[in-house]
């Protein structure tokens, strides 16, 4: 970010005050606006404070001392078309790649989101000189540079003052104390490690606490401990756990129950082991759970039955132990508005998954893996508040058949196309005049974000026109 | 019925909101601000914004889903006058200090809060605001009014803000 867009974000920060400001004085914007500016500071102004008097004071110590008394407030509505959580996932968006230092000095300006193979310690240096460098991927190799990650490499990273997001799988033998460099990146947010053999224990979680803005945190093969994950409770700001390729036990679970701030839980586990009724019980105790993904566990009915209240989003795993009885507990949950199949629905499931879509009144519906039928196209058609789909478009059903009957789901504000290789632009054509469309990712099996060639975006982009952002995610 | 055959036989040419989407009226107000419109210009803004929304039809799919929907429309009725790729983007910037602050949502919670952080507030520094952005005082008459310097007051007004900032972070944010 340059510091023309730091002023800019700045000055918006200001403009939103002075608009609360308006409304809660209920007086015209106008009238805030013109007073807004923000004063230049002069040597006399401790003269004037001076002079000021206590009551000014006395006001700004009120508020400070003041205890609120009103408990905790939801900082955001969630919207589980265009999750908040997103924007901290470093797979949904292009990446731009290098593998030296030279070719970091060639990235546009613009670029903030890049893919790093760290090669030796000179590209990361040049990384890091870089301004505007929001998003970082770090792919060590363990044959070549640093086979650690010494904390030469932490303190880099954690001196790119604009870093928001940190990826670094393939996590090599990194050593605690180092990943605590990383609290001097003042806005770092999201946090994704894998690939390791560190083990998450008390020790790691607490080099973790020292990232105060962490909002998300995902950990991917990485050896859990209970003590490591009920540890990260000091993080005041945690909002969103995965936990990918993990061993899930009670105990874990336990652990993960006392993060009362979560809004977003992904549980990925291990050879499809079951969750049992009192692990999904301890997810109840989530005062905050909006989203629960779960992939690569086992599920069954009594786990079914005991899903949070709270959920506006689920992600299911495979249903291979789930009757149709079980899948009808979801009509149930009072505030469910998205509904993710991530595997292919047993033949016994089918009716029951088009009456949920009839009855449950959604707004992102997703079928990752399989075609819907006829049926529940037409059902989603008459989907009154439907605004978000995923949909698979793999072999003998291409992208153009799937895209024309999206067309005519005409709520549709974002579409995600799961396929097997890259659409053609004629296959997005039926959706270049949907009235409401803004955003297609397209998610191509296998592939990394940001190398597919340009060119390919730039035709997909240009066939549906500077209204829908159209991005390759993962 | 969808909404806009409801508005529409209410008549759209005036320059009141449209009842169906006066809820959303304040938070356009707010949004079309923060992404840079200029204050006299942000009612004319939301008047364009209804009556793009109305022409084209609206389906009521729930508060949030429609003013999700109209902050898009208002983007983008904002982009259309920017000329150059330079205040383009400080539009997109300023579209991401807004999601930051107020999610997907339309801030409300933050006015609230804001309110309350106001209502606490000593009876002189209350004073301080209603005179000076209720009444259109200027610094003189307001300094006058509260036996101020009129040099004071515009400190006085810039620490009495910081403090209602870190007010309404401190409301948000709860005793989690």
């Amino acid at each position: 970010m340059t510091k023309h867009d730091t002023t800019v974000r700045v000055a918006a920060h200001d403009r939103l005050f002075a608009a609360e400001l308006a409304d809660a004085l209920d007086v015209p914007v106008a009238a805030v606006a013109e007073r807004s500016a923000r004063p230049a500071r002069a040597a006399w102004l401790a003269a004037a404070l001076v002079l000021l008097g206590a009551f000014v004071a006395s006001g700004v110590a009120w508020l400070r001392a003041r205890e609120d008394a009103t408990g905790a407030q939801q900082p955001h509505t969630f919207d589980p078309v265009f999750p908040w959580y997103e924007r901290d996932f470093p797979w949904h968006r292009d990446s731009h790649g290098a593998d030296y230092a030279e070719e970091v000095a060639a990235i546009p300006a613009g670029v903030d989101s890049l893919t790093v193979v760290l090669n030796d310690m000179a590209v990361l240096d040049a990384v890091a000189r870089r301004k505007g460098t929001r998003v970082l991927h770090l792919v060590p190799r363990a044959n070549r540079g640093p086979a650690e990650l010494g904390p030469d490499v932490w303190r880099a990273v954690g001196a790119m003052p604009d870093l928001e997001v940190l990826m670094v799988t393939m996590l090599p033998r990194a050593r605690v104390e180092d990943l605590r460099e990383l609290r001097a990146a003042p806005k770092l947010r999201a946090l994704v490690l894998g690939g390791g053999s560190i083990t998450f224990d008390e020790r790691f979680a607490r080099a973790i606490l020292e990232l105060p803005r962490l909002a998300t945190l995902m950990l991917s093969e990485l050896p859990l401990t209970a003590e490591g994950l009920a540890a990260l409770a000091g993080l005041p700001h945690l909002e969103a756990l995965l936990l990918d390729q993990a061993a899930l036990d009670e105990e874990l679970m336990a652990a993960v129950a006392t993060l009362r701030g979560l809004r977003l839980v992904y549980l990925g586990g291990k050879r499809s082991e079951a969750l049992s009724v009192t692990q999904m019980q301890q997810l109840g105790k989530l005062p905050r759970l909006e989203s629960l993904v779960l992939f690569g566990v086992g599920i069954g009915d009594p786990v079914m039955r005991q899903l949070p209240a709270t959920l506006q989003s689920l992600a299911l795993p495979s249903l291979r132990d789930v009757t149709p009885e079980g899948l009808r507990c979801l009509a149930l949950l009072p505030r469910l508005r998205a509904l993710s199949f991530q595997g292919v629905v047993a033949r016994g499931l089918e009716d029951a998954r088009l009456e949920l879509v009839r009855k449950l009144a959604l707004e992102q519906f997703d079928m990752k893996v399989e075609l819907p039928s006829p049926q529940l196209w037409e059902a989603l058609r008459r989907s009154p508040k439907l605004r978000g789909m995923t949909v698979a478009c793999r072999g003998s059903a291409g992208a153009g058949a799937v895209t024309a009957e999206c067309a005519k789901l005409l709520g549709l504000e974002r579409l995600t196309l799961a396929c097997s290789v890259a659409p053609q632009p004629e296959e997005l054509a039926p959706l270049a005049a949907h009235p409401r469309l803004r955003r297609i990712d397209i998610k191509i099996d296998g592939s990394t974000p940001g190398k597919s060639p340009p060119e390919q975006l730039d035709a997909l982009r240009s066939c549906l026109g500077p209204k829908v952002e159209v991005v390759f995610a993962r | 019925m969808l909404l806009w055959m409801t508005v529409l036989a209410q008549g759209t040419n005036t320059r009141q909101e449209p009842p169906a989407l006066q809820p959303h009226g304040a938070m356009l107000r707010r949004y079309l601000f923060v992404l840079g419109a200029r204050a006299d210009r942000v009612d004319d803004l939301v008047q364009e914004v209804f009556v793009l929304v109305l022409q084209k039809g609206l389906d009521d799919r729930g508060h949030a889903a429609v003013g999700t929907f109209l902050r898009g429309v208002a983007k983008n009725l904002l982009l259309r006058d920017r000329r150059s790729a330079g205040s383009r983007r400080e539009v997109e910037l300023a579209d991401e200090v807004w999601r930051e602050e107020c999610g997907d949502g339309d801030g409300g919670e933050r006015v609230d809060a804001l309110r309350s952080c106001i209502e606490s507030l000593p009876e002189r520094s209350r004073a301080l605001l209603q005179r000076t952005y209720g009444d259109g005082l200027g610094r003189a008459a307001v300094a006058a009014a509260l036996g101020l310097r009129a040099d004071g007051v515009k400190t006085a007004l810039r620490r009495l803000r910081d403090g209602l900032r870190e007010c309404v972070e401190r409301r948000l944010r709860g005793g989690a």
